[in-house]
């Protein structure tokens, strides 16, 4: 059975079954390309922190202020994944 | 911005892939819009994480796609490999909270046919984006987002009354696309 064959009910479910994520979550996804850009420059900036997988959230709000950036949330976590990833 | 952003909405998959691959930030906004729905849907419904893991495996899954779209080897199949990386993602996600979850191939005889109806459900939400705005617009918040007619009316302006009769039109309108759309691609399969 095709799609358009479907009767309402299932054609209403499946129109039902994508709710929206989260606008921060889908702004924050969005917002990747800039904290790459950003993570790039203050990933000199880690010294030994850069291979610390456990690193204290105040010691990366601490390397991210010392590149010259705001320490927002998304950045502390952005960073934090980067780390684990390495 | 917002005009490279509508030039990005009328893009395929591939088009997108290609130029979020050359830095074009539009583009990857684009993505974001395209799929968010669809992996939220895939972390929440098929493998029922909590709001407060799949916060983290969503941002997780288009991290990692962002890092690694230059391994995609057909820019066409992007769907695929997203639904593929958010599956790997909750899976892991579940390994690591302890908690005890049914065998993995049982799991996944589940999450398969989950996903099958998201995948149809996507297909429907793409066909909406042919939609006139004021029947996308209509359709979305009362079906996907669960609004009531008082809400809608509220929002856009119009009489409460009329808000069924206008969803129904809306929606024999999404039919006609469907069964266009439909019969397009079975001419191209040679089926008529």
């Amino acid at each position: 059975m095709t799609l358009s064959d479907q009767p309402e009910s299932d054609f209403t479910e499946r129109l039902r079954a994508l709710p929206p994520a989260p606008d921060d979550w889908v702004e924050a996804a969005k917002e990747i390309p800039r904290m790459r850009r950003q993570i790039n420059e203050i990933l000199p900036h880690l010294g030994e922190l850069a291979t610390d997988r456990a690193a204290e959230t105040a010691e990366l709000e601490s390397a991210i202020e010392a590149a010259g950036f705001t320490p927002e949330p998304a950045l502390v976590a952005e960073l934090r994944r980067r780390l684990a990833d390495t | 911005m917002l005009a490279a952003m509508r030039a990005a909405r009328e893009l395929s998959d591939a088009e997108i892939a290609a130029r979020c691959r050359e830095g074009d930030e539009a583009a990857w906004s684009e993505l974001v819009d395209r799929y968010s729905r669809y992996i939220y849907a895939i972390l929440t419904q098929a493998y029922r994480l909590s709001h407060h893991e799949a916060e983290d495996v969503f941002q997780e899954v288009f991290s990692r796609a962002f890092d690694k779209l230059d391994s995609l080897r057909d820019d066409a199949a992007i769907k695929p490999w997203l639904a593929q990386m958010a599956r790997r993602a909750a899976i892991d996600r579940h390994r690591s909270s302890g908690r005890e979850v049914p065998a993995e191939e049982i799991l996944e005889g589940q999450v398969d046919r989950e996903i099958e109806r998201l995948d149809e459900a996507l297909s429907l939400q793409q066909a909406m984006e042919i939609l006139p705005e004021h029947c996308h617009e209509i359709i979305d918040r009362f079906f996907a987002r669960d609004e009531s007619y008082r809400t809608i009316g509220g929002a856009l302006d119009i009489p409460p009354g009329t808000i069924a009769s206008r969803i129904s039109r809306c929606l024999g309108k999404l039919k006609d696309h469907l069964s266009q759309a439909e019969g397009d691609a079975d001419v191209t399969l040679g089926r008529k």
